[in-house]
């Protein structure tokens, strides 16, 4: 399923913990303060920090 | 091991290192007022996972079970399943199930454990000996396929050592049971009220 604005609620970037943000085409998770960028690939968050893509 | 977790309607459940997601699907199946996520730190584990019936109803994510994506205080019951075997840092993965615990919430895990002392043992080593190697080749078509899982069986951590784990982690009232004439044990543990993991 898509992700639910609970799961949003709960969801954290795994390096920091901190705060992430939907991307306004629902295509990834944005970490601000580690600049990083979690896709979400087949509604499938992928949030392994080496996999995640430097937002430079 | 579902059935420890004593679920409520409506509390929030995380499965770590789910597999091909039988804790969570169980969980979902006992009561479907839950809210069920699961991770795994393969994709091809969760593409199989949530193909089960009622998968559309779990929210699945790739994690690293040492590195949850979630904040403090996100769920009521945390569950994994064979998965401390696979880790590197046995306490880091149980301090980060902790920490996205709720106070008072559960944590619950499930793995194998090497034969107790028991009159038993001996049939359980030629068991382990015997069998194994058969589904091998039974299964994989190779007998020696599930080689590892009988090598890990014997030589992994004793229901002991693994409470110690869980305890180190910071969680409290934690307590095992044997099942399996002894081969696999459940562990169970809270994480204090009073304090922050």
């Amino acid at each position: 399923m898509p992700i639910s604005k609970e799961l949003l609620e709960v969801l954290a970037c795994p390096k920091c913990k901190g705060d992430l943000n939907l991307t306004e085409s629902e295509d990834g998770l944005i970490c601000e303060n580690c600049q990083l960028l979690y896709e979400i690939k087949d509604d499938i968050p992928i949030m392994l920090i080496d996999e995640a893509k430097p937002l430079n | 091991m579902v059935r420890l977790a004593d679920l409520k309607s409506g509390q929030r459940f995380l499965d770590v290192g789910t597999g091909t997601g039988g804790i969570a699907l169980e969980a979902l199946r006992r009561d479907s007022n839950i809210k069920v996520t699961a991770v795994d730190f393969t994709l091809k584990m969760i593409q199989v996972a949530r193909q089960g019936k009622d998968g559309d109803k779990i929210s699945w994510l790739q994690a690293d079970g040492q590195n949850l994506p979630f904040k403090e205080v996100s769920f009521d019951v945390v569950t994994s399943g064979y998965l401390i075997r696979n880790v590197s840092d046995p306490v880091q993965a149980f301090r980060e199930q902790t920490r996205v615990t709720a106070p008072g919430g559960k944590v619950i895990c499930l793995d194998t454990a090497p034969p107790p002392d028991n009159f038993l043992k001996p049939f359980i080593l030629l068991y382990l000996k015997i069998m194994i190697p058969f589904l091998g080749r039974l299964v994989a078509g190779d007998k020696n396929a599930y080689d590892y899982l009988q090598e890990s069986t014997r030589a992994f951590k004793s229901p002991e050592e693994l409470q110690k784990i869980m305890t180190d982690a910071g969680l409290e009232k934690v307590s095992h049971k044997r099942l399996m004439f002894g081969t696999q044990v459940v562990l169970k543990g809270s994480r204090p009220r009073d304090k922050q993991a």
